[in-house]
């Protein structure tokens, strides 16, 4: 038997051991699948226990290379055809079932935003906003607030990239110690770039000392909150991550309405209570998914730092500019114009803001529905394409991409018309709850320009999410931080002479303009990347 | 003189793994006390504790994991300079790629597809070289490779795109030994004629340094096993084999000369192209002052007894030996069997076999032991000595129970009916009937299995001790140092 495969040994009908040699090729076939050559099943053969002594004995052969020829051209006569596998289309309810599960998921993320939104409506007070703060008040903390989101964003950002890397081959033991390391990295740089604010403030004055004191501890237990949730995103934690807020808003209400404690105070322990419940919970789950580290993967040990930094980057970029990105234009806007304060929190802008954040819940929480359905798509379509029909492999993902961006953007389309309307509906019932009547703001000049422009923004800035949940797929975040910095640039270059030159609302501008960078670029590279969606799928693992 | 050094290459064994291989490297460092030996160990995973005192003539062990590393500089390179991974990133341009790996990888693709010109192995050391001054992930993971790679092998209607992608995953995942710095020595001595023999081959062509193989399996034969029955597409299956196929070929190209364990390995080996006058069996040894006769301990006199060594995993067939002890007990309803070994290598096995004993109601016939804290003494616990293997080379396990006077009851695999021949009884694999009346036979026949125990022992003495085994090495050693060394 030469290595180059075997000669045609053929089995004379009739002769002694046919019988015995189908059993044996069928044997094969069972193991072995479709043998490569007259090598595998000699090896095959061995490994079932038949000797040379056997090959000479029971079937008349030399020995069991002699045999293995044989009993291949056997298993090549027997084997039945390979059928490619084909995409069983997915039973309807089953598909209901999946797409009902990933949408609520997706919706879930607003639930903590909906509880203080709810709060706020019933008692008057959240756990950060109060509808009788003072204007000063109001602007001090939603500075505190915004400052907040940009310091940690990124580092919330890369520990959902990075958890994941060790959790999911089973090093839990690293992705506990990632968690801690880097949640005090985070609180240190944090606490620097709050500290730089308050050293900025100190030059220029701007702020009196009682206000700058406040304004640091919201920041503080705020960037709190945002790590500790992220931790919880991380760890998938759903709905630990709703419990610790309903306990931290929960304990908002009852020292309000109880002891009548103030509302700092209050806010304050609701906060640190709500950090405290998440950190808790992870700090269980961490430790016991890292108690149940199998064997040898309790020895693992970090990469080289400098490769996780790497790693991490663009992961940490995304998330610092995605917020300053939609932070920006309130910034903008609320400093234009004389004010006691540099940034002057402005009730109808914002409320208009968080109308249109209203609209688009449906659009978000359709792309949870995506990333799944993207993640089940995409063995199966590699597995169904051969490899010389690679064009029509990448064209079935860019049909899945159409597909999914005409229902993302009719559902956030569809939710823009819903909250105008809603609005209008509620308007209409005269007082609501703690916030009074709305109906000023619905009819008003500023919030029903900044809902229109805020909710095209936001529709544009959901398709540029659907495109990055693309481009994260296929390990390839650079473009969408070099898209994220060119929409922040156009956002300000935009806002401010806008803002600065007509009313101070007009930086709403600069944000929709900026989302619209953000959906043409990322488009572009979605594209690009699906088109040669085959080699990317390599790349990215 | 300065003391010379060897570059001891493993996969999977020591000094990370037990089991016979491992037993073996242990033994060959600490009897060849005159070499320094620096370990090149080839793992799956980065995540590998050591499982041996290392002796002080192992100076150092490079660790290059396969998988679960998603590029060399997570690990081979983790120590390197940072500035030097940087400017490797930086000079490893598409332009580079397409200009000097492209044609290497098209080598490559021809060595898989059989052609004996890259045989030689040079196609190894250019890789090697080249990923000496490149970055790895940017050559494989280059929209280059991949098209010259779906372009030679995506022809087929039955290649699908996930088969390329893991296909070339493979490929990115196993070479990863030629993106490892290589210790320059001044003989290398691969334990097997498979992945971790690459350095070798670098080596040879590198430095002129000298090649041993040793084959205690034959490593293209169990990946033939271990591909044929895994669960990957029919070209999975073709690509894999073929990378072995290549891979054992290159290994016995340039060695100096293949030290098998037994002669049953050349089998194997002689038609895949090793010159019979570069074969030379040496055979393993064991230390007949280590094991010894004794009379069975308190604790299992008076009771037929069956012992058994061996790591609980598939290849060693427990499920035979299981079924075989049910057949004993309907004989002899006192018997017991002990099963010393680690029962970490295979949990799900493990459970599987439980689950059998549990079914065949042994509760008190056959037992899992675990581990023997004196491996030495577990033997003579037992009248007989079973093994129900359905792969071995030439098992430690057995020439142990030899030198202990334990006659052997064994399936007929690699080397055991070489060991064994007139001092054992050898019935086929997965025959578990034929196993437990064997064990019968020996266990109701004193003067037989005394008879046969005392010849086992002699032939130990005769030819199977550890340092007739030794010398062997010592003496290829000294060949080829002292070849190379007239060469030079």
């Amino acid at each position: 038997m030469t290595e180059a495969g075997p000669t045609a040994a053929a089995v004379a009908p009739g002769a002694a051991g046919a019988e015995a040699i189908d059993e044996l090729a069928l044997d094969v076939l069972e193991i072995a699948g479709s043998p490569v050559d007259a090598w595998a099943v000699a090896a095959t053969l061995e490994s079932r226990g038949v000797r040379d002594l056997d090959a000479v004995e029971r079937y008349r052969r030399a020995d069991v290379f002699e045999l293995a020829e044989v009993v291949f051209v056997r298993c090549r006569e027997l084997q039945e055809p390979i059928v490619a596998p084909t995409l069983e289309p997915m039973p309807t309810s089953l598909r209901a079932r999946r797409f009902t599960g990933h949408f609520a998921r997706g919706a879930f993320f607003f639930v903590p935003l909906a509880l203080q939104m709810i709060s706020l409506v019933l008692f008057g007070y959240s756990q950060w906003a109060w509808v009788h703060f003072s204007l000063s008040q109001a602007s001090t903390i939603a500075l505190s607030t915004g400052a907040s989101f940009v310091a940690t964003a990124g580092f919330v950002q890369a520990l959902g990239y990075l958890g994941p890397l060790f959790s999911e081959p089973g090093k839990h033991s690293l992705t506990e110690r990632l968690t801690w390391r880097w949640l005090a990295l985070a609180l240190v740089c944090s606490f620097a770039f709050g500290g730089l604010l308050v050293g900025v403030n100190a030059l220029l004055g701007a702020y009196p000392a009682g206000l700058v004191e406040v304004g640091i501890v919201y920041y503080a237990l705020l960037a709190g909150l945002w790590l500790a949730n992220g931790i919880l995103y991380m760890l998938r934690a759903y709905l630990a991550m709703f419990l610790a807020t309903v306990a931290g808003l929960a304990a908002v209400v009852v020292l309000r309405e109880g002891p009548g404690l103030g509302i700092y105070a209050a806010q304050w322990i609701g906060l640190g209570l709500t950090i405290a419940a998440a950190l808790g919970w992870a700090t269980l789950v961490l430790r016991r998914r890292a108690a149940s580290t199998a064997g040898d993967l309790r020895l693992a040990q970090f990469p080289p730092w400098r490769r996780l930094r790497r790693a991490a980057t663009p992961f940490f970029c995304f998330g610092a500019l995605y917020f300053a990105l939609i932070l920006c234009d309130r910034m903008v806007g609320w400093s234009a114009g004389d004010h006691p304060l540099p940034v002057w929190f402005e009730v109808r802008y914002e409320l208009g803001l968080d109308w249109a954040l209203i609209a688009v819940v449906a659009g978000i929480a359709f792309l949870e529905h995506t990333v799944e359905a993207f993640s089940a798509r995409l063995e199966p379509t590699q597995r169904r394409f051969p490899g010389h029909e690679r064009a029509a492999h990448n064209k079935d993902f860019l049909r899945f991409y159409r597909h999914h961006l005409a229902v993302t953007l009719a559902l956030s389309v569809l939710g823009v018309a819903l909250a105008y309307g809603g609005a209008l509906l509620l308007a209409n019932l005269g007082s609501i709850g703690e916030l009074g009547d709305i109906e000023s703001y619905v009819h008003g000049p500023v919030t029903p320009s900044v809902f229109a422009w805020g909710a095209a923004g936001y529709v544009l800035l959901t398709w540029g999410l659907l495109n990055a949940t693309v481009l994260f797929s296929v390990a390839r975040p650079w473009p969408l931080v070099a898209a994220l910095a060119a929409a922040l640039a156009v956002d300000l270059a935009v806002g401010i002479p806008l803002s600065r030159s007509g009313p101070y609302w007009h930086s709403v501008i600069g944000l929709t303009a900026g989302c619209a960078v953000f959906a043409l670029l990322t488009t572009v590279a979605a594209v690009r990347a699906l088109r040669r969606a085959d080699y990317h799928f390599l790349a990215a693992y | 003189m300065a003391t010379a050094e060897i570059l001891l290459c493993t996969e999977g064994t020591y000094p990370y793994v037990g089991g016979g291989v491992t037993t073996w490297c242990d033994i060959l460092c600490k009897e060849l006390a005159e070499y320094d030996f620096l370990v090149y160990a080839v793992t799956a995973a980065p995540e590998a504790r050591l499982r041996y005192e290392l002796p002080a003539n192992v100076r150092r062990v490079v660790h290059v994991p396969l998988w679960g590393v998603s590029e060399p500089a997570d690990f081979v390179l983790a120590g390197a300079d940072p500035a030097e991974l940087r400017e490797r990133r930086r000079r490893t341009t598409p332009e580079v790629v397409e200009r000097e790996f492209a044609p290497l990888f098209l080598r490559l693709l021809c060595a898989l597809a059989g052609d004996p010109k890259e045989d030689d192995g040079r196609l190894i050391w250019e890789l090697w070289r080249f990923f000496g001054r490149h970055d790895w992930r940017a050559c494989w993971k280059s929209e280059v490779a991949w098209e010259i790679f779906a372009g030679e092998l995506g022809d087929a209607d039955d290649v699908t795109v996930a088969d390329l992608t893991d296909a070339l995953n493979w490929l990115y995942h196993s070479l990863m030994p030629l993106a490892a710095p290589l210790p320059r020595t001044d003989l290398v001595h691969s334990t097997i004629a498979g992945l971790p023999g690459l350095a070798g081959v670098v080596a040879k062509h590198e430095w002129g340094t000298p090649f041993l193989v040793t084959e205690h399996g034959v490593w293209v034969r169990e990946r033939y096993i271990a591909i044929s029955a895994a669960e990957f597409s029919p070209f999975g299956k073709r690509f894999l084999m073929d990378l072995s196929r290549f891979v054992a070929r290159v290994n016995y190209a340039n060695a100096d000369a293949v030290l098998p364990v037994t002669n049953f390995n050349r089998r194997w080996e002689l038609p895949y192209g090793v010159p019979e006058e570069r074969l030379r069996t040496i055979s393993n040894g064991v230390d007949p002052a280590l094991f010894v006769p004794r009379p069975k301990p308190a604790k299992t006199a008076g009771r037929p007894t069956v012992v058994a060594a061996a790591r609980v995993f598939p290849l060693k067939d427990m499920e035979t030996m299981i079924r075989s002890a049910a057949v004993a007990r309907a004989q002899i309803p006192d018997v017991q069997y002990l099963v010393y070994g680690s029962l970490d290598a295979d949990v799900p096995y493990v459970e599987r076999c439980r689950a059998l004993a549990a079914e065949l109601d042994l509760d008190g016939t056959f037992e899992f032991a675990g581990h023997h804290s004196k491996p030495a003494e577990l033997y003579t616990e037992g009248d007989v000595c079973a093994l129900s293997s359905i792969s071995e080379a030439f098992p430690y396990t057995v020439l142990e129970a030899m030198s202990c006077a334990r006659p052997v009851v064994a399936t007929d695999v690699g080397g055991v009916r070489e060991a064994l021949e007139g001092f054992g009884l050898v019935v086929a694999p997965r025959d578990h009937e034929a196993l437990g009346n064997a064990v019968v036979t020996l266990l109701r026949d004193d003067l037989l299995r005394t008879q046969m125990g005392r010849q086992a022992r002699e032939a130990v003495l005769a030819r199977y001790r550890i340092a007739d085994s030794v010398d062997g090495y010592r003496d290829a050693y000294g060949q080829v140092l002292s070849t190379a060394a007239r060469a030079a």
